[in-house]
């Protein structure tokens, strides 16, 4: 896998994409923001890959849903960890996450997971 | 009329009141008007009509040959509009014989002769009609007979409207709650996020900012406890209060949540687990209900010593929590597992009246249940009973 410490948050809430992106470049990362799914695979195809996807579910263009059943279908992203933060967790159904984060998130937990998807090189 | 006729007449109409006081929608109440009116007068055919704006809307009827039924037609243009605008009953012997009858309606009809009775005759919001195949003068008892339906179903008509106007409203209500809890939990994300930022950026570098940081993110935490309450409310509205149940232990899930609350409690907190008690239940839900019970005999037991404990009684797993607080009166027991409810004065005490409710569903959903026992200055017992699935 990627020797990165890169992640990409999608979600359509700008408030929420900058104070993650924040809190996660102070916690060393290299974070990339997309405000929707068809910016998210755009971002994918353009940009190196990250170590994880953190997803939002409700967005407008394309939403959490459409963007997973996307990503799995593309060769060189599906391999990529998503998890899902949203404050629909219930309703995650068909997505293949490597975690469900419940909106407010826990920021422990979500270090947890960000330090098993991208460990220190 | 004779006595046996009378006594018939009486049951059929008493009948008809009962069947009527279980109607619930505008075809039932008709389906029983149109079939009494007939039944009860003898008459050949029986209508029912409702007023829709400027027109008289035949609805339904029962009659040896069909008569107008689903028509429309102006007030002015026939009987039954002629009897709401004049707010009288018609009686028509001989319908070639009254200038109020539109003939031409009527020729491919059986009717020779008719009564129609307004229903609400103060301010008429229809009317129900009796018809004849031959020339016939209503009588008296006939009349009574069909104003006595007409002012039951007036009634009905009412209460029906109330009914679906009750229904409307709270629907509003369940839609305004669930839109506002998801609102409000919106800002909470980034919120907490910046608040775990700051507290990053801050932490250790001078002891009374490390407080206020604390003390932040508890009453965000608060907030945010608040919030979930009001979505579990809409969720079980929608029917998507859904629960994940596995194997688990009770007093260990008890025991976590009583460590838990202990800092916030002013009086003591006992834990008294006789065993270990194994069951299929959601942890987080049943963890909730803990939570719930005991904030609750920390907010009203006056900072006296809590007592919780664990037990098997008859297969069920029972736990109970008691406080020696204030008490709850008799009258206000029945009422605090229903939503809204709340037994203290809202000024004294806040909270949303959701926390218990919500705990009597998420039991309910398990096939448990909450009871409470209490007496005023006294105290109050909670218990909690959940059914031991092998």
């Amino acid at each position: 896998m990627n020797q990165c410490k890169r992640i990409l948050i999608v979600d359509d809430d700008p408030n929420i994409r900058e104070a993650l992106k924040e809190y996660l470049e102070f916690e060393g990362y290299e974070v990339r923001v997309a405000g929707n799914g068809q910016e998210a695979l755009a971002l994918l195809k353009i940009n190196e890959k990250p170590c994880l996807i953190l997803l939002d579910l409700m967005m407008p263009v394309m939403n959490g849903w459409e963007f997973a059943r996307a990503a799995a279908l593309d060769a060189g992203i599906s391999q990529i960890p998503i998890v899902v933060t949203s404050a629909f967790i219930d309703k995650v159904e068909d997505i293949k996450a490597r975690g469900l984060l419940s909106k407010p998130l826990d920021m422990e937990q979500l270090m947890g997971l960000a330090n098993e998807c991208c460990p220190a090189i | 009329m004779n006595v046996v006729q009378q006594s018939e007449v009486s049951h059929r109409l008493i009948q008809v009141i009962h069947e009527l006081s279980l109607a619930r929608d505008l075809q039932s109440i008709v389906d029983i008007i149109r079939h009494a009116a007939r039944e009860l007068t003898g008459a050949d055919g029986a209508t029912f009509v409702l007023r829709d704006g400027d027109k008289c809307y035949y609805v339904d009827e029962d009659a040896i040959t069909p008569l107008w039924k689903g028509l429309r037609f102006p007030l002015k243009a026939c009987v039954s509009g002629w009897a709401m605008l004049n707010k009288q009953n018609v009686i028509i012997p001989d319908i070639y014989n009254d200038p109020r009858v539109p003939v031409d309606a009527y020729k491919p009809t059986f009717v020779k002769s008719m009564v129609m009775i307004p229903i609400r005759k103060e301010s008429p919001i229809g009317a129900i009609g009796n018809y004849w195949a031959k020339p016939h003068e209503a009588t008296s008892e006939e009349i009574k007979i069909l104003e006595s339906l007409a002012d039951t179903t007036a009634i009905s008509l009412q209460n029906i409207q109330l009914l679906s106007d009750l229904t409307h409203q709270l629907n509003l209500r369940d839609e305004f709650i669930s839109i506002s809890a998801h609102e409000l939990r919106t800002p909470l994300t980034p919120l907490n996020l910046q608040l775990g930022l700051l507290s990053k950026h801050l932490k250790g570098q001078s002891p009374k900012v490390d407080l206020m940081l604390d003390k932040a993110r508890t009453q965000l935490n608060d907030f945010s406890k608040l919030i979930d309450n009001l979505l579990d409310v809409s969720r079980i509205h929608l029917g998507q209060f859904s629960h994940q149940k596995v194997r688990t232990e009770l007093c260990k899930i008890v025991q976590d949540n009583v460590n838990l609350l202990r800092l916030s409690s002013k009086g003591e907190i006992t834990m008294n687990c006789a065993m270990n008690i194994w069951g299929e239940w959601d942890e987080e839900r049943i963890g909730q209900v803990v939570r719930n019970l005991i904030l609750n005999a920390i907010k009203f037991g006056e900072g006296k010593l809590i007592e919780v404990e664990v037990r098997t009684e008859q297969a069920m797993a029972v736990f109970s929590v008691k406080d020696h607080g204030m008490g709850i009166s008799r009258a206000d027991q029945a009422r605090i597992f229903r939503r809204f409810e709340r037994a203290h004065d809202y000024k004294n005490f806040g909270g949303m009246g959701l926390g218990l409710y919500v705990v009597s569903k998420i039991l309910e959903d398990h096939g448990g249940d909450i009871s409470v026992e209490s007496e005023l200055n006294e105290g109050s017992t909670f218990t909690v009973r959940l059914p031991i699935t092998h």
